[in-house]
């Protein structure tokens, strides 16, 4: 250790300059001063450790705890600059906190450029925070419909500020998404999306189609424009679609068609981890074979529905609990005295061991009404198990427990699963069935597949079936 | 005769006995946590296979080798999988040595503490006198199914963080270490698995680190075989002979 005295001002400073393997030195401090402070970062731990007698490895270790401590809550880019200890006793601790002095902006053209840059202009002049430009990056991808933010801090012209260097790559086809299933109901069922993303906007586009026993027994497709608040917290939207759906009635024994068209304008509004919905949304349906061989039904309904899913704060996407709960009132032809519809879908992840999840899971739906035409099928994706039975219910109450295990981090999945219906059948009698069976998770690169083989518990596995539900975002 | 509670006795002694029991609490909490810094003190040296697996932006790399550190934070691996190559950290710094190429990687570390991996989690509150690791009691919960755990945390509002451990109620080891910010979104998440008790220490056989990073959030899992501990590294295992005509490329790390 190399130790320099220096007048200054008529204080007698002692510089340490520290260096590795120096000789033994001890000093009586009577306090801690840290000059340079600005950030607000909480150092009265470390301040407290004086008066008291200090090597000169204890007066590195509050340089290093400062600059640890600094470096802890995300100021990567600050230090400690030097250590002074004065004649008094006083170990003086200079901070060198480093500031954001300039932004470039790279991968998008300049007009773009500038807006990226504003948006980012908050930071200039503040200390470098990692965890907070971090933050702001994702704010940044989702505000501009970036595919990719690389944030670099660089020194900014030799001194220990910095230059934050922003590397963009611009998503210039919106995101197309899309998948495939096989289920009881509808057979095979591809779905496809395109999500564009305009300033303050947005358009999404979607279909499906579900074909089974050489026919399309489903065909649905809507557009959705969304027009966004300036926080981008708040959407009022607007829809229109047409669908076609050939539907069986289990208890009669016949099919019947339905096709419509719908308009809707609703408003959605997300707080946290909650999204709430509220819509208006007017049917006309013809349906052909269903009591009568022409029917032509209009139906005006509203619908409030709430979502929580805490997916944006957990890193393991697959732990996301997702609640939804929906009530729909409304008026039609056919229930001209009116009706109402409620909804409640519950997915609890928790995973016990890092390699075990535990799924349970729980699906509720209840219409007044007392139409066929108002029910849903019991035997769909929420309830496992069963084939060719196309029986609906009024009220319906299903849960599910599903074990995974991992095989290979992130890629592979697999454990058994039941899940159980206590509904109302088409009788009107309330009726109770169990299935289980297997599942495998598979998640390769963008695709996520999952694949049930289910079976009715009181019959023999051999009678059961296979599930794939399978997604993708590109 | 029947006994009857003075009433006013009670209001008298009920405060005091409060008072008490939440010294005792205060003071409890304390030496729980110095137990479970404690408890994950004392491996020296590690000595073992590893097998790391990094899951980024739908993409998985595959590392495996053998990772051997020292008391003096010194390490080496020497990868064998995707190709041959060695990291190094001695007094010199860290550097990457690829064989097969003649290539050097000296990387320059601007900051004080050095990329290094470790597996005491508790290291920084060991090494750190940070006023982020007040940590306090928050509770014993069951992790999982069958075991008992510790909950400790601390938060500091100025930054808006919230740093949580979990620790085996039984034998103290760390379970998890994670940071979020006051909403509850995860920052980073350090899972703590597999422990295997070697020797009079418990080791972990598996440690999942899943961070939000510039690039998205990535997760690292990496496995522990063939695990020996405090065995006692010559020093020169942490220094290699480099051919002369190697390749030398610098990297700054800030």
């Amino acid at each position: 250790m190399k130790l320099l005295t220096v007048v200054r001002s008529c204080v007698v400073t002692i510089i340490l300059l520290i260096t590795a393997g120096g000789s033994l030195f001890a000093a009586e401090i009577t306090r801690i001063e840290i000059i340079g402070n600005n950030a607000g970062v909480n150092l009265d731990r470390i301040v407290s450790r004086a008066p008291g007698s200090f090597s000169e490895r204890d007066i590195r270790a509050v340089g290093t705890a400062i600059t640890a401590s600094y470096h802890a809550l995300g100021y990567t880019t600050s230090r400690v600059d030097r250590l002074v200890l004065r004649r008094d006793g006083t170990l003086q601790v200079y901070i060198l906190e480093s500031h954001i002095r300039d932004i470039t902006v790279s991968g998008v053209s300049g007009g773009k450029a500038d807006k990226i840059r504003a948006f980012l202009a908050g930071f200039i002049n503040q200390v470098y925070n990692r965890p907070m430009v971090l933050e702001r990056a994702e704010a940044l991808k989702r505000e501009f419909n970036l595919n990719r933010v690389l944030i670099s801090p660089r020194n900014y012209r030799n001194s220990p500020d910095v230059l934050i260097s922003v590397e963009v790559q611009e998503s210039t086809v919106g995101n197309v998404y899309g998948g495939i299933g096989i289920e009881p109901i509808y057979g095979i069922v591809p779905s496809l999306g395109y999500y564009y993303p305009f300033t303050g906007t947005a358009l999404d586009l979607h279909g499906e189609a579900g074909y089974r026993e050489g026919r399309f027994r489903k065909v649905k497709g809507d557009i959705t424009f969304f027009i966004f608040s300036d926080d981008n917290s708040c959407a009022l939207y607007f829809s229109g679609g047409g669908s076609r759906h050939i539907e069986t009635w289990e208890y009669q024994d016949y099919t019947y068609t339905v096709l419509s068209w719908s308009s809707a304008i609703g408003i959605r509004a997300v707080y946290r981890a909650l999204i709430f919905d509220i819509s208006l949304r007017e049917i006309v349906s013809g349906i052909t074979d269903y009591y009568i061989e022409e029917y032509d039904d209009y139906d005006t309904r509203i619908t409030a529905s709430i979502v929580y899913a805490d997916n944006t704060d957990l890193m393991d996407r697959y732990n996301t609990t997702r609640i939804s709960a929906s009530v729909s009132g409304g008026k039609s032809t056919m229930e001209d005295s009116g009706y109402s519809i409620a909804d409640l879908d519950i997915r609890v992840p928790f995973s016990p061991a890092v390699w075990f999840r535990i799924i349970p899971r729980a699906h509720v739906r209840y219409t007044t009404s007392h139409k066929r035409f108002f029910w849903s099928y019991v035997y769909d994706a929420h309830l496992l198990g069963f084939f060719d039975d196309y029986t609906a219910s009024r009220f319906k109450n299903i849960a599910g427990i599903d074990f995974e295990f991992e095989l290979f981090p992130e890629l592979l999945y697999t454990g058994p699963f039941i899940n159980s219906g206590y509904f109302e059948n088409e009788l009107q009698e309330w009726d109770m069935q169990t299935g289980t069976g297997l599942k495998i998770r598979l998640k390769y690169k963008k695709l996520h597949i999952q694949s049930y083989y289910a079976w009715d518990i009181s019959k023999n596995p051999s009678k059961g079936g296979l599930y794939i539900f399978a997604e993708s975002r590109f | 005769m029947k006994k009857c509670i003075n009433p006013i006795r009670f209001l008298l002694c009920f405060p005091a006995l409060l008072l008490l029991l939440l010294q005792i609490q205060g003071h409890t909490e304390q030496s729980l946590f110095s137990r479970v810094i404690d408890a994950n003190k004392g491996i020296r040296t590690i000595d073992c296979d590893i097998s790391q697996f990094i899951f980024h932006n739908d993409t998985v790399e595959k590392f495996s080798g053998r990772y051997r550190v020292n008391e003096k934070g010194f390490f080496r691996i020497d990868y064998e999988h995707p190709s041959r190559q060695i990291v190094l950290k001695n007094q010199n710094g860290l550097s990457w040595y690829f064989p097969q190429e003649k290539l050097l990687y000296i990387i320059q570390e601007k900051g004080p503490h050095p990329v290094q991996p470790g597996i005491n989690p508790l290291k920084d509150i060991l090494n750190t006198p940070d006023p982020r690791f007040a940590m306090h009691y928050t509770g014993t919960h069951m992790y999982g199914f069958f075991t008992s755990s510790h909950h400790f945390a601390a938060k500091d509002p100025a930054k808006g963080l919230v740093f949580t451990i979990i620790s085996d109620a039984e034998t103290l080891t760390v379970l998890e270490k994670a940071i979020t910010d006051l909403s509850g979104k995860e920052i980073i998440r350090e899972i703590y698995s597999n422990y295997r008790k070697n020797g009079s220490r418990y080791f972990p056989g598996r440690v999942d680190v899943l961070a939000r990073t510039t690039r998205g959030i990535t997760r690292n899992t990496t496995f522990y075989r063939n695990v020996h501990l405090n065995r006692n590294h010559p020093d020169s295992i942490f220094f290699i002979e480099i051919p002369l005509n190697t390749t030398k490329k610098y990297i700054d790390v800030q």
